[in-house]
């Protein structure tokens, strides 16, 4: 009976080999500096030493916009990824819950594109097009 | 929806929105391919192209047999009559922003995909009568709504109008939603027909005080869209501070389908409340009697609110704003008779807005291009020199005013009889008196047309010409001339309610 | 748990959403506001659909609809956040009650 926990040690074990496996490549195929901004705990473009009461960049709430909403319309995701199987299975509406899930995500896909072309995911933002920045809406 | 030939069987029934939601992902991907900086005329024919095939698709569903799909979507002739209503409306929206010459010819392309947008959650807020289907499809609008409020970046004005569109819509919208989980709690279902029968008993039992509570917050989201008199501050100072189009579309598609949404809402989850309705079994009940007071009291306040406000309006969009509050405050008075005569008089009469609103809003836009201003002065003397566009505006105040041989007087004529009939004749009575009023202000922008000397106004020295949106307030006009000839359409909406109460 | 404690919970954070929103002192504060206000919604929606009566489980449609509105919650707030964004660099505040210039 202690076999039917078999699938957690192996979800536990696979998790583990994960965290190794990405740290060991990181250090083999990062570039190491030696200067201030390379020796900061965080490379993420603030002081992380200090009073947490300062102004954060302005471009860290257009990137956490779009984050927000992408990370959000996942939770669409899950109910119908976990009866998915069974649908297919039953061969009943299976073909087309998939279909509709390949299109929600293609519609999502599409609001990545926007947000790309747009110039909201480079730090620096290219002026370029000279366009409204645009907020992304899929509902 | 058990297998997959009976899904393509609803998938028909919901082919408009499919078109709709192809559309406005065509239009996001020509955008994105540098259409909407280089060639925004292509993107705008794109868009109506699309809302051109919708509509088709709606006018085959007319005749259609009614039904529910996907558990949730219903499709029935008021569903559909509103559909072709918020497609024609943003159709025009669309027209008219690209005769606008006052505005930056950057974002066009956000602008169509989020008016198409708006147009898909209206569709799903007028067929629906699942509460959750009708949250989402308000907040579609909402959300499309408030972005493009604030579609450009530089203007102040139009910062500040979406600024508070944001907050008080979605306050609104929440504290529907809040009200829709408290109906949800009592009843136990999202479905507006099943809710019927718990909300009768809970009446029933004596427990109005739990009903009454989730019917008040409902109609704060509800006044909220329609601008009803608490929650009507946000009007003015959104449409004055907003683009023209947007302006006409916030005050005629998104009205429109919050108006309908409600007669669904009421005809439906309260039908065995309502004093006229098709099974009225009860004796009335002080909850019934308690609704309707609140929603003529309600109704009263806003006319008295809009129509005297707008007296002392100097901005043109700001005067339409007032204006537009006073005839929510009519429809609603169809509203609150909370019976069948009633309902079909408010949907009525939502055509008639349409056509005169639209006009009116057509009419600013025609003359700011040529004067560059907003504001009444900017009209002074432009009759003569625009004979054609200054006659239609002549037809859409006459009508706005309620005058004789015009729409608004037939709309305004079927709303007082059914509120005489229906028990409220002093809410009739002050319909007539808020007329008068209303003479007062709309004939102040006549007498700029065509009473005042000319050296006032400062017309541009190269103001374009834009007879595309003169031929629309021409055709509008017309409609609004010739309205009994839309018999056909009247009786759609009729038929609409019925098939809405005998649901 | 009773039904009625998730109900008051709901209430109380809907009663707070209401008044920080109606406080209007910093619109950051506003946007919270809202968001609780759709929160409590969303509780109730839960702990109705968890605590429904008699031969009416089995049904999920309020948690279906919570999912719904949480996404909702989240595209209003990215649009509302980018909307104070933009006030905050033409207006350079976000203090609701600086920022009235249309009015009669």
């Amino acid at each position: 009976m202690y076999f039917d926990y078999a699938n957690v040690l192996v979800f536990l074990l696979a998790g583990m080999a994960f965290v190794v496996i990405n740290l060991v490549l990181g250090a083999l195929i990062r570039p190491t500096r030696r200067d201030r901004a390379g020796l900061e705990p965080y490379e993420c473009g603030e002081d992380v030493i200090g009073s947490a009461w300062f102004r954060f960049d302005i471009r860290y709430y257009t990137v956490a916009m779009v984050y927000l909403v992408f990370a959000v319309e996942v939770a669409f995701l899950f109910p119908w990824a976990r009866v998915l199987k069974e649908a297919l299975r039953a061969e009943d509406i299976g073909g087309v819950a998939l279909l509709e899930g390949l299109l929600f995500i293609a519609i999502l896909l599409l609001g990545l594109a926007y947000v790309w072309v747009k110039g909201d995911l480079s730090w620096v933002r290219s002026f370029r097009r000279g366009t409204p920045r645009g907020h992304d809406k899929e509902v | 929806m058990a297998d997959a030939l009976s899904y393509l069987d609803a998938l028909k029934y919901i082919l408009p929105e499919v078109a709709l939601t192809i559309g406005l992902c065509a239009v996001l991907i020509w955008d994105l391919l540098g259409g909407g900086a280089d060639r925004p005329r292509e993107g705008a024919w794109l868009s109506l192209g699309f809302l051109g095939l919708t509509c088709l698709l709606l006018i085959q569903r007319l005749g259609w047999q009614e039904a529910t799909v996907f558990g949730m979507v219903r499709v029935d002739p008021l569903a559909t009559v509103f559909k072709l209503f918020i497609a024609t409306a943003v159709g025009l929206v669309i027209a008219f922003d690209l005769a606008d010459r006052r505005q930056p010819a950057e974002g066009k392309g956000e602008t169509w995909f989020l008016l198409l947008t708006a147009a898909l959650g209206g569709f799903f807020l007028v067929g629906t009568g699942n509460l959750i289907l009708l949250y989402l499809g308000l907040e579609t609008l909402g959300l499309s709504s408030y972005a493009l409020a604030g579609i450009h970046k530089r203007d102040r004005a139009g910062a500040e109008a979406s600024l508070k569109y944001v907050v008080y819509g979605a306050l609104a919208s929440g504290v529907l939603l809040f009200g829709a989980s408290l109906l949800y709690g009592m009843s136990g279902t999202l479905e507006m027909r099943e809710m019927a029968r718990f909300l009768v008993f809970a009446v029933d039992e004596g427990r109005s005080a739990q009903v009454l509570l989730p019917t008040l917050l409902i109609l704060v989201g509800f006044g909220f869209k329609l601008s009803l008199f608490p929650f009507q501050w946000w009007a003015p100072d959104v449409y004055q501070g907003v683009s023209t189009p947007i302006a006409a579309f916030l005050a005629v598609a998104s009205k429109g389908a919050a108006l309908a949404a409600l007669v669904r809402l009421i005809a439906v989850a309260y039908s065995g409340l309502l004093r006229l309705g098709p099974d009225t079994f009860l004796p009335e009940t002080d909850f019934t009697r308690g609704f309707v007071l609140l929603l003529a009291l309600m109704s009263a306040a806003t006319m008295l609110f809009g129509n005297l406000a707008a007296l002392r309006q100097e901005n043109l969009k700001r005067l339409l704003a007032y204006s537009s509050i006073g005839h929510a405050g009519y429809m609603l008075m169809g509203v609150a008779v909370l019976g069948e005569a009633g309902f079909r008089a408010a949907l009525a009469y939502s055509f008639v807005y349409y056509l005169m609103t639209l006009g009116a809003f057509g009419m600013v836009l025609y003359f700011a291009n040529q004067s560059g201003s907003e504001d009444i002065r900017g009209l002074h003397g432009m009759g003569p020199r625009h004979p054609l566009a200054a006659t239609a505006t002549i037809v859409f105040l006459a009508s706005l005013t309620g005058l004789p041989p015009t729409a608004g007087f037939f709309g305004k004529w079927y709303l007082m009889v059914a509120a005489w009939e229906g028990g409220l004749p002093w809410l009739a009575l002050l319909t007539a008196l808020m007329s008068v009023v209303s003479l007062f202000y709309y004939f102040r922008i006549a007498r700029a047309l065509f009473l005042r000397p000319e050296e006032e106004a400062t017309p541009l020295p190269d103001a374009p010409r834009t007879p595309v949106l003169g031929g629309i307030l021409a055709v509008l006009a017309a409609g609004t001339l010739v309205f009994l000839w839309f018999e056909p359409l009247l009786a759609a909406a009729s038929v609409g309610v019925e098939a809405v109460l005998h649901w | 748990m009773e039904l009625s404690a998730y109900l008051a919970v709901a209430a109380l954070l809907f009663l707070i959403g209401l008044v920080m929103v109606a406080a209007r002192r910093n619109l950051i504060y506003v946007l919270m506001g809202l968001e609780l206000i759709l929160n409590a919604a969303n509780l109730n929606l839960v702990a109705f659909n968890r605590f429904r009566p008699e031969g009416m489980e089995g049904h999920l449609d309020g948690q279906i609809g919570a999912v719904f509105v949480i996404i909702l919650a989240a595209a209003e707030a990215a649009i509302a956040l980018a909307i104070v964004l933009n006030i905050h660099s033409l207006f350079e505040t976000i203090r609701p009650d600086d920022i009235d210039t249309l009015k009669d």
